[in-house]
């Protein structure tokens, strides 16, 4: 895995499929997730790739839609998303803030999930499916793991604490084409 | 129930029991779009028919959709449970690796029939 740095975005060697920034609302996550989609389509020829990288989009966005804090107040980019394609790849960079307190729990959460194998993070995911619940926030708790499960684990992420309250959470997801 | 860019088409038949979901189940508000099916599904329960086959032939579907459908499947294990027939039968289209990959994972976790079907 390489780190978070290395998955920005070059300006001069990557493709940029979409990117966008701003707030993250209902409608226009919807429409990130339309747009990205046809873009998609036009470049890259294998379905399996489309549908791939769609899913792991769904979850990513709709997750900070949930669980991202507005921060519009003092920023009105308060989010900030990339679709970015570096020879056969494929990276999804997010930046979104959240509660300072919802960290601890977050990185434990990834770490977690980071360190498994294939086979377990299988077995992770249909063991949460099956006993998981449901998160107060409406979620099934099941996005991060299906995440890093679609990505075969190759996710980046870091932390900058913007106040005592507040958080800035960068992710970079990679999906590999064979 | 017509579908939507981002809810299934939902035909639900008693009579035959036959049910089937299709097309792209990404609600934000899952429990909005499900919790009538579910409740739907509890009534045809008390009185089912002689076959239940639940068809799904998704193109997308998030993870929250995932929690209800396994639910639903749920409800139809205890039918399968009494001696009923039920079986469900996931589609998924051939380069379809994920949609795939989620019906095996119904498969491992339900004890009803899971068929994988490619279309």
């Amino acid at each position: 895995m390489s780190g978070i740095s290395e998955m920005k975005l070059n300006k001069r060697s990557d493709k940029v499929v979409f990117s966008y920034m701003g707030k993250p609302t209902h409608d226009m996550i919807d429409l990130l997730l339309e747009m990205s989609e046809s873009k998609l389509k036009r470049i890259e020829s294998s379905s399996t790739i489309v549908k791939r990288i769609v899913n792991v989009l769904i979850e990513i966005l709709q997750n900070v839609f949930n669980h991202g804090e507005d921060f519009s107040v003092v920023d009105h980019q308060s989010f900030k998303y990339s679709l970015f394609k570096r020879g056969n790849d494929y990276f999804i960079v997010t930046e979104n803030f959240i509660k300072t307190k919802e960290v601890k729990n977050l990185v434990s959460k990834l770490d977690e999930y980071l360190s498994m194998s294939d086979e377990d993070i299988t077995k992770t995911f249909r063991k949460t499916l099956d006993n998981g619940g449901f998160s107060n926030k409406g979620g099934a708790g099941l996005g991060l793991i299906m995440i890093i499960r679609k990505s075969n684990g190759n996710l980046d992420y870091n932390f900058s604490k913007v106040d005592n309250e507040n958080s800035l959470f960068r992710m970079s997801v990679q999906i590999k084409v064979e | 129930m017509e579908g939507s860019d981002k809810t299934p088409s939902i035909n639900l038949d008693a009579e035959s029991g036959e049910m089937e979901f299709s097309g792209k189940s990404i609600p934000e508000n899952s429990a909005e779009l499900y919790e009538p099916v579910m409740d739907w599904i509890d009534k045809y329960l008390e009185k089912p028919a002689e076959n239940t086959t639940f068809v799904v032939k998704l193109e997308y579907f998030n993870t929250s959709s995932s929690k209800y459908l396994l639910e639903i499947f749920r409800r139809f294990e205890e039918l399968f449970k009494t001696g009923r027939k039920v079986a469900v039968q996931w589609y998924y289209e051939l380069e379809d690796e994920d949609m795939q990959e989620s019906g095996d994972d119904f498969r491992d976790i339900l004890k009803i029939p899971v068929e994988l079907i490619v279309y």
